[in-house]
């Protein structure tokens, strides 16, 4: 969470100038995560773990020519240690433990309105780092003392779409703020891969963003739902010394939640 | 050769039918590189099939109403496969239980895509932004099963899937003269509703283009340039019987597709 408030201090000082910038907290988010994959030995192919935490957002939008904008929004869950576990359907195989996982997301996009229209296009970039800390290990009721430390990282672009609708600057009234981009990941990395397979390095990602609420004065209180997914596919695989599957390549993670947001409009 | 006639009928009729107004174009990618990963877990025989890669036709038919700053609608229809003279590569299934090979073949990738785009122009700028709805139909034809050694004989296979998605894009052409540089992104998110042989689940398309073109005359204009389409669902494992009691494997969970080639475009307006 430190490094939460860091990122956000980092963001405030040039977002004073102009534009907006806002603080979301996602209260107990979803975060579900998938890991399937197929290696040439038969240690296992899938896992999932299914914490549900706190998280914090961040949002800065600021103009940078007449009708061009550019918005910056970082997301990070709470991490603790949950539940894992994998290849349910075979006892010989069924790995159980526990996880870690930490979820740190930034994309940063330049946006334009469409031609007499409420809405507009936008296209950005987007980065992802999602670490795993992995212990208790069990597989096919084996133990290990092994811990291993997992991390994925993925950078990507993506294209959406958003509309705005404010009250006249300064007054009250009710404000939506929405947004929804599809977008594809053409780097993808992973710190655990002693094998490594033919999968190739890609992925993709949405996400959306329903946000509304009252504006009164530089002041918007609002309440929405965001909900993402990440496919981040890697070169992946490694075995702990009982068996059991520390990394996979294919990695999918649902990220949902409701949130209510506090924003602040120059 | 009846299938290769049967694909030109629907071109020519398709031409025919809309030739009224609106513009028109043909993309051919004469010799696109085909290529396909896919793993599952096909236990305990084998996790992942090879694939060498083929190098086939794809075709692109699209007609828009005629454009304005207002929005406008297109209608396409891009294919490759064996109706539009696709070629066949090498599939090879390792046997991870007992080693070796367990089976190869001779693969078809195809595909159709169905899409229907509304046009909507970015404010002052001469970039569109695309809202798509696709259906994709994919065929893998395979042939020339070898199976543990033995060959299958005139065994063959179509494996049919679909994907029905929706997404969103960027187009630009810029130069108003006789020369003109024009470019294209988009990516759709797909779910499967029904389809043949898997399961319920999700994919993407992510598909870049850029060429330059020359204005011709009454409308018409030729383009050269570049496509790389990238095309990944999860589906669900698959496997049929040969006649010899064989089992062979023509469907995977993982599915990746790339289409990369260099392409001629020639569009006419039609006023």
């Amino acid at each position: 969470m430190k490094k939460s408030l860091l990122m956000a201090l980092f963001f405030i000082p040039p977002a004073l100038r102009a534009g907006d910038i806002a603080l979301y907290y996602l209260n107990n988010a979803a975060l579900e995560w998938e890991g399937t994959g197929y290696r040439d030995n038969p240690s296992g192919w899938e896992l999932k773990a299914k914490p549900e935490a706190d998280a914090l957002a961040f949002r800065w939008r600021q103009p940078v020519a007449q009708d061009l904008y550019t918005q910056v929004f970082y997301v990070r869950n709470k991490p603790y240690y949950s539940f894992e576990n994998g290849n349910t359907a075979d006892s010989t195989h069924q790995q159980t433990g526990e996880t870690r996982m930490t979820f740190n997301e930034v994309s940063a996009d330049l946006r334009r309105p469409l031609e007499d229209s409420s809405f507009g296009v936008m296209v950005g970039g987007q980065g992802v780092s999602q670490t795993f800390n992995r212990k208790d290990v069990l597989f096919g009721g084996t133990p290990t003392s092994s811990t291993v430390r997992e991390a994925l990282g993925a950078l990507g672009g993506y294209i959406g779409v958003y509309t705005l609708g404010l009250p006249p600057a300064k007054g009250r009234g009710y404000y939506w703020d929405m947004e929804s981009f599809i977008g594809h990941y053409f780097w993808t990395q992973n710190t655990v891969k002693d094998y490594e397979g033919s999968m190739h390095r890609n992925g993709f990602f949405y996400a959306a963003r329903l946000e509304a609420g009252w504006q009164a004065g530089q002041m918007r209180l609002g309440a929405g739902w965001l909900r993402q997914e990440l496919e981040i596919i890697v070169p992946a695989g490694k075995a702990l010394p009982n068996g059991a599957t520390a990394s996979l390549p294919d990695n999918k993670t649902d990220f949902s939640s409701p949130f209510i947001s506090v924003t602040y409009a120059y | 050769m009846p299938t290769k006639i049967s694909f030109l009928s629907i071109l020519l009729l398709l031409i025919g039918s809309v030739a009224a107004a609106g513009d028109l174009s043909v993309t051919v990618l004469p010799n696109a590189s085909i290529r396909y990963e896919a793993s599952a877990k096909h236990i305990p025989i084998t996790y992942t099939d090879q694939f060498s890669g083929e190098n086939s036709p794809v075709y692109l038919i699209e007609y828009t109403q005629t454009p304005t700053r207002q929005g406008y609608w297109g209608f396409s229809l891009m294919h490759t496969g064996v109706y539009g003279n696709g070629r066949y590569g090498n599939e090879t299934v390792p046997d991870n239980q007992t080693g070796g090979i367990y089976q190869t073949d001779r693969l078809n990738v195809g595909f159709d895509d169905v899409m229907a785009t509304y046009h909507a122009a970015v404010k002052s700028w001469p970039v569109e932004a695309l809202f798509n709805m696709s259906v994709i139909r994919r065929f893998d034809y395979r042939k020339d099963f070898v199976i543990q050694g033995a060959s299958q004989g005139g065994f063959d296979d179509i494996n049919e899937q679909s994907a029905e998605g929706a997404g969103v894009g960027l187009t630009g052409t810029h130069g108003q003269g006789r020369f003109y540089a024009r470019w294209l992104a988009y990516m759709n998110y797909y779910i499967l509703i029904a389809d043949a042989k898997t399961d319920t689940s999700y994919g993407e398309v992510f598909q870049a283009q850029g060429g330059v073109g020359l204005r011709l005359w009454k409308g018409s204009a030729v383009e050269f340039g570049g496509l790389r389409r990238y095309w990944y669902y999860p589906g669900e494992d698959h496997e049929i019987a040969t006649p010899d009691g064989k089992t062979a494997f023509d469907s995977w969970e993982r599915q990746v597709t790339w289409t990369t080639g260099l392409y001629l475009r020639i569009e006419q307006k039609f006023l």
